[in-house]
């Protein structure tokens, strides 16, 4: 290990890469942003891993990808590390294959764990990859749910063990590691203090008027109003060009049947009621 | 005397070429072409055996790769083989599968070959290449951008192969770079064997359960078994969704194309390990000088693959 490194970890549509977003804006300490140059490594991008073991990954079984994962961050620094953290949205879990979780604890210096309320997460989760809303529900109560895995093709990203919504969350909360929670709630309705959290978390804290201007830079309907207009490389193939959605709070209430509301509490109930999602 | 002259002949006349090199192997490799060169002694000889576990003066490039200042290398993948780069003409292979498994060819013609190519003074970019016309064209990028996928389907449309994924390209030579050939076998997953309509029932698994696979041309003209001038570089970008003023086929600007060339050196940690950094250099100069380079942005769906073959041929025409 040749130093420690920080994660952005989330459920995926939770608000991580928005949180990338503002980050980088915050670098960059002028107020632009181009969203196809949002920092932060991702976790799984296939083309660090092929770079730190000189070898083709594509040639690897699953198996032995999940267990060269934290193998290899041991031996590799990612990617300006230190200075932005590690976007991942793996759970904190020891995937099959592998020895132990996807990271070797010992490197890890923070960690800023995002939650997003799992019924709006489902609205969002929903079309990034092509499912009804039924069956994303299904997919967020399955804790054997993978990221990164074709049988057919290959993936740009390794194999990332994200399991359910619940086992997410629990995993990270569980970990022992220095972990801070923010909720995507909070980061809307106070979103200047949110990052201040987040900044201080990743011992990064910035003076609040600049915090705000990158808050600014990264607004939801800028990054939108840039994505129409532009294009943006990591929006989804089965909504290309549809990432940024509303970023609202609370849509469910109007967009989900009060059977599908009431199945995602019964499926999550318990980690929802202590994150205060019962409302 | 006679019996150890027969021996030879007929270890001879199974040696095979691989990047202008006569190679004999005491694996089986039909991957490869027969060699139909000189009489010379072979360039390269592959043997099994046993290999230390830790190389004299070696430091790790990463969890599977040891390498020495004197150009050797220990590649290890558990339960395939542990491959020793022991000089520029010998490499020792003690398989952990039957010696017939692709599994071991699989790591032996991708970082073993890459290494070979820079303790032998080529220049190993990530592409796959074809000849179209009389000149060569190398499709270069990270796994996964289509490189493979690309060069199979324009070797359907009856462009010759020369290479997959490993590009062994000659600076130096004499009126040009040239892209030495390597073996008429790409490697593709299933969707991209569908999208060009390529059964992949009865191939051969590039690992053991892998839905990737082998695919030989065998039909005569499919394989360019002589060095081609190298015409142009085309380095793909992927993108999931079309961005706006990104037209597909792009000429880089000099910096750029050196950039762009220098990111797709194949296992160029290790090369830089080795002090070849100021020959890569002057490599790429040669190479960005004549050659031109592009940049090709597509998505990743394969369904405009034809569409994008019909591309690449009439701009390389």
């Amino acid at each position: 290990m040749t130093g420690g490194f920080s994660l952005l970890a989330s459920y995926p549509r939770s608000g991580n890469t928005w949180a990338r977003a503002v980050l980088t804006a915050l670098a960059r300490g002028d107020g632009s942003l181009d969203i196809n140059a949002i920092e932060g490594q991702l976790a799984v991008d296939r083309f660090f891993f092929d770079d730190a073991l000189e070898i083709e990954t594509s040639d690897l079984l699953p198996d032995e990808e999940r267990r060269l994962r934290p193998i290899t961050y041991r031996s590799a620094m990612p990617t300006g590390a230190g200075t932005f953290p590690i976007k991942t949205h793996d759970a904190w879990l020891t995937a099959q294959g592998a020895a132990e979780p996807p990271f070797p604890r010992e490197g890890i210096e923070a960690v800023v764990l995002i939650v997003r309320d799992p019924r709006d997460v489902v609205l969002s989760l929903a079309p990034y990859y092509g499912l009804s809303i039924d069956e994303a529900i299904t997919a967020m109560a399955d804790r054997t749910m993978s990221l990164g895995i074709s049988r057919n093709g290959l993936r740009p990203q390794l194999p990332q063990l994200i399991s359910s919504w619940s086992d997410h969350t629990a995993s990270w909360r569980g970990s022992g590691l220095p972990l801070t929670l923010v909720r995507y709630e909070d980061m809307v309705a106070d979103s200047v203090g949110t990052f201040a959290t987040i900044t201080r978390a990743l011992k990064c804290s910035a003076p609040v008027d600049l915090l705000a201007r990158a808050v600014d830079a990264a607004r939801f309907d800028r990054l939108r109003a840039d994505e129409a207009g532009k294009g943006f490389r990591e929006s989804s193939p089965h909504a290309p060009n549809r990432f940024f959605g509303a970023g609202t709070v609370g849509r469910w209430r109007q967009a989900l049947t009060a059977a599908q509301a009431s199945r995602i509490l019964r499926d999550h109930g318990t980690v929802m009621r202590e994150l205060g999602y019962d409302g | 005397m006679s019996a150890e002259r027969t021996a030879m002949e007929s270890e001879a006349a199974g040696d095979l070429y691989l990047c202008g090199w006569r190679l004999r192997s005491a694996l089986p490799l039909p991957e490869l072409a027969p060699w139909t060169g000189d009489d010379r002694q072979p360039d390269l000889t592959i043997r099994t055996g046993s290999i230390p576990a830790r190389l004299d003066g070696a430091r790790d490039v990463s969890p599977l790769l040891q390498v020495t200042p004197e150009k050797q290398a220990r590649l290890s993948i558990d339960g395939v083989a542990t491959y020793w780069l022991r000089n520029a003409g010998e490499v020792i292979i003690a398989p952990q599968m039957a010696d017939d498994s692709p599994d071991i060819r699989t790591f032996l013609f991708g970082t073993i070959l890459g290494l070979l190519c820079h303790s032998r003074g080529l220049f190993p970019l990530h592409a796959s290449s074809v000849r179209i016309g009389d000149r060569a064209i190398a499709i270069s990028g990270m796994s996964g951008a289509g490189k493979s996928t690309l060069a199979a389907a324009l070797t359907r449309r009856g462009h010759a192969l020369i290479s997959d994924d490993v590009c062994a390209i000659d600076p130096a030579a004499p009126g040009g770079p040239v892209v030495l050939p390597a073996f008429p076998r790409v490697k593709l997953w299933d969707d991209s064997l569908a999208a060009i309509g390529i059964e992949s029932a009865g191939l051969t698994a590039n690992r053991l359960g892998q839905r990737k696979f082998y695919f030989r041309f065998n039909e005569a003209g499919s394989f360019q078994a002589t060095p081609a001038p190298l015409k142009a570089i085309y380095l793909l970008a992927s993108s999931n969704a079309p961005l706006a003023g990104r037209s597909e086929i792009e000429t880089l600007a000099p910096t750029l194309r050196i950039i762009g060339l220098h990111a797709q050196i194949y296992r160029k940690r290790t090369a830089a390990i080795w002090g070849l950094e100021p020959e890569l250099f002057k490599a790429l100069g040669r190479i960005a000088g004549p050659v031109d380079v592009y940049r090709l942005t597509r998505t990743a769906h394969l369904d405009d693959l034809a569409a994008m073959v019909g591309r690449i041929e009439a701009h390389a025409a």
